[in-house]
């Protein structure tokens, strides 16, 4: 079992738990609370906020952000840019932040520069296009696409597309 | 609050910023920009050189302001959003002289992931929904979805919506039943009242 690599520039809080054979590297920020498991992936300039709970096997690539009330489960593919959110209608002087919480369940794509909008779960298996934003739930198996993201496919595991979604019939 | 600059931040000499701002990893700050006091730069953020911001902005991670872009009080700016300075870019053409200015009004929020392309101002209070791709001017308090952006509603100052067609004239309270709205053909304003109260 190899160790945990944290490249020198890196900022990995002392709370944080990293599990074996996961690599975090260039300026990446990993702060308190945190737990991310095994043979994981945190490339470039990412920043993983307080207390986010990140499955095994999780490829996070440059410059994402997963900011607290996100859970990541296993086998999760999360592209470059990609942005979580925590709050639905941000205002900066407000002095009640609540936290709407975000579950990227087991096997999950998010496409490059996708958005994920808070408060959302999205079942596993499922692949969000490049470039999409995420408003509402997400079904297992199935490829979303687009601003406001709708279901167009419904896919296997591998990703491929096993059939295409009606959009007048979708109640996306 | 203390300013505060992360060790691995760098602040150009000449830098203005304002007391109680904090400056986190890895930020680079221009000698000519101006910087507010109680602001928050996250992760990765650039700030350029002809860059005003005001009080109390938030900036989150990955954005990069870039020159002729002022951002004015309580401004917030999700992860990621990206503004731009060059309208028609082209790597083999010099457009330093040909910047188009964009102006964010106080109490904007620009949401996680959008796009704002040059040469717009952004109306006081509006909200620009994730993702969106912004490339008109916004009036203030608009609600603004999608590539491009459309305005699909009006927004408060608190971020509730506030029941009033996108045209016309019209009259509403808030959600916090302390602030009054008046629309007036198709601009929508806090009452005076209202702002004072």
């Amino acid at each position: 079992m190899a160790e945990v690599y944290i490249h020198p520039t890196a900022h990995v809080d002392k709370t944080a738990k990293i599990g074996p054979d996961t690599k975090v590297w260039i300026n990446a920020q990993i702060r308190e609370g945190v737990v991310i498991g095994g043979d994981c992936s945190i490339s470039k300039d990412t920043y993983i906020d307080k207390d986010v709970q990140i499955g095994n096997n999780c490829r996070i690539q440059n410059g994402v952000s997963i900011y607290t009330g996100v859970t990541l489960e296993d086998d999760i593919l999360v592209g470059p840019n990609v942005s979580f959110t925590n709050h639905r209608v941000p205002r900066v002087f407000m002095e009640n932040w609540t936290i709407d919480k975000t579950l990227i369940c087991t096997g999950v794509s998010l496409g490059s520069n996708s958005t994920i909008i808070c408060g959302v779960v999205i079942g596993e298996y499922a692949m969000v296009a490049a470039g999409s934003v995420v408003t509402k739930d997400v079904d297992p198996y199935t490829l979303v696409m687009g601003n406001p993201a709708m279901p167009y496919a419904k896919i296997n595991r591998e990703g491929e597309v096993i059939e295409l979604i009606d959009q007048g019939k979708s109640n996306g | 609050m203390e300013t505060s600059i992360h060790d691995t931040a760098i602040v150009d000499e000449g830098a203005q910023i304002g007391e109680g701002s904090r400056i986190w990893h890895w930020t680079h700050v221009c000698a000519g920009a101006k910087i507010g006091p109680s602001c928050s730069l996250g992760q990765n953020v650039f700030i350029a050189n002809d860059v005003v911001i005001g009080r109390n902005v938030k900036i989150q991670n990955n954005v990069s302001v870039y020159d002729a872009v002022v951002l004015e009080d309580d401004v917030f700016c999700g992860p990621s959003m990206v503004f731009t300075n060059v309208y028609n870019p082209r790597s083999h053409v010099s457009r330093k002289d040909e910047y188009r200015r964009t102006h964010v009004g106080c109490g904007a929020t620009l949401g996680a992931n959008c796009t704002v392309v040059c040469g717009v101002t952004i109306g006081e209070y509006s909200f620009i929904g994730a993702g969106a791709v912004v490339n008109t001017d916004v009036k203030p308090y608009a609600l603004m979805v999608g590539v491009p952006a459309r305005q699909v509603g009006w927004i408060d100052r608190l971020g509730d919506r506030i029941d009033l067609p996108l045209t016309g004239d019209g009259m509403a309270i808030s959600k916090s039943g302390r602030e009054r709205y008046v629309l007036e053909n198709g601009i929508c304003q806090l009452t005076e009242e209202s702002k004072n109260g």
